[in-house]
């Protein structure tokens, strides 16, 4: 875990050099680049709790809640029942909830020892 | 079936956090005329598989069943085949495929899986716990209780989960099969003994010939997050003479005997221990989210 954290860490530190960089060249831009810096942190962090799901899990929950499928589109297309369509999607609500904790809990951990040193 | 919000929607359920988090997604989805173009090259492929399909798709509808499959249990690989290529082919490395779509080849023209990730432990969302309160060997009555608990932090419709318990069946005589009780606790208590489905079915293992199968009707109505459901049931020869033995029934476990404070304790930190069975299953709309099978 630690160095996908450090990873994690140096990535986020190259994005905020760069962006930086381009605010200090175009004042004027410095909110569209907070934004677009925002943004990109929700979909990284999007990505790796995707990640976390199960893969019959997580092929509901997208179609679902981000490609905005119906239960039943989704039940025709994967050639299983709605009532399964909707039991992986609550599942995977239970799933991308545990994750995001954990993902918080690791991250305050990081910061407490980044805090004693 | 009601169709849930979702879940980035007001009131859809998810947290101010992870509706940001959502909706971030949403805006960076693959676009409406790409995701057309894909469901309608699936589709126009299933149609061009002739009679392999279940019924014809409307062409160009993004609705049309687009599962080549004939009928549950007969697979037909060269048209997944076709299907995962053209995915591939239409969506490349895009942002569907990443995230969940290479599933799709497992899934589309293949049996529903009927699994998802079962449990037996204190992780689990749902558990099923079991009460012996006859562990007579031989016995004139199988009787025990389950209880489903609901830990996935949401409501579930009880009409959904279904238990079985497997055993062999040596009874021979006309048999009868009771609901001795039912009831919820503990945030929302009810009970629902006329509304329970019972049925003893027949299952090909060498570990057992039969499984008692326990539902709940619709009109039950909902288990809250953190309530659990129990039920007891009785099986015996309508007369009470023939007797079964328990120690051969899969499902069977002479251990997990308590009092009724104990069992009424559960769920609760002693529970696991006594009353953790294995060897029950436990299904959510037809996927096993609990215990092994024979």
């Amino acid at each position: 875990v630690t160095p996908w954290l450090v990873r994690r860490q140096r990535a986020h530190r190259r994005y905020e050099v760069t962006d930086a960089a381009r605010v200090d060249l175009e004042p004027a831009a410095a909110p569209d680049l907070a934004f677009a810096l925002e943004q990109r942190e929700k979909l990284v962090l999007l990505d790796q709790l995707l990640a976390a799901l199960d893969e019959e899990q997580r092929l509901v929950f997208v179609l679902f809640e981000l490609e905005s499928m119906t239960g039943s589109e989704i039940a025709l297309a994967l050639g299983i029942p709605l009532g399964t369509v909707f039991s992986r999607l609550r599942l995977a609500r239970v799933a991308f909830r545990a994750a995001l904790g954990r993902h918080r809990t690791a991250e305050d951990r990081l910061f407490l020892r980044a805090g004693s040193k | 079936m009601n169709e849930p919000k979702r879940w980035s929607e007001l009131a859809g359920g998810a947290s101010p956090e992870e509706s940001e988090i959502l909706l971030a997604g949403v805006s960076e989805r693959m676009p409406s005329e790409l995701r057309g173009q894909v469901w309608s090259a699936v589709t126009q492929r299933a149609s061009a598989d002739g009679g392999r399909r279940r019924r014809s798709p409307a062409r160009g509808s993004i609705s049309a069943p687009i599962s080549p499959q004939s009928s549950r249990g007969r697979r037909a690989p060269i048209a997944r085949q076709r299907m995962k290529a053209m995915v591939r082919q239409v969506l490349g490395a895009s942002w569907l495929v990443l995230f969940g779509c290479a599933r799709l080849e497992a899934e589309v023209g293949s049996d529903p899986p009927t699994d998802s990730t079962p449990k037996c432990d204190s992780t689990a969302a749902l558990r099923a716990y079991y009460w012996n309160v006859r562990p007579d060997d031989p016995t004139d009555l199988i009787d025990f209780l389950i209880k489903v608990e609901n830990r996935s932090g949401s409501a579930i419709p009880l009409a959904t989960l279904s238990v079985r318990y497997y055993f062999r069946d040596e009874l021979t005589t006309p048999t009868t099969l009771d609901v001795y009780y039912s009831d919820t606790c503990c945030s929302n208590k009810f009970s629902f003994d006329d509304r329970v489905r019972t049925s003893v079915q027949a299952v090909s293992s060498t570990r057992a010939d039969s499984y008692f199968e326990i539902g709940f009707e619709p009109s039950v109505g909902e288990l809250a997050s953190g309530d659990a459901a129990q039920v007891e049931i009785g099986y015996h020869d309508a007369a009470f003479v023939a007797t079964s033995t328990q120690s051969n029934d899969y499902s069977f476990l002479a251990t997990a005997t308590g009092t009724q404070a104990d069992w009424d304790a559960c769920p609760g930190p002693a529970c696991l221990p006594t009353f953790t069975n294995c060897a029950l299953t436990l299904y959510d709309a037809g996927v096993r989210v609990w215990g092994t099978p024979p």
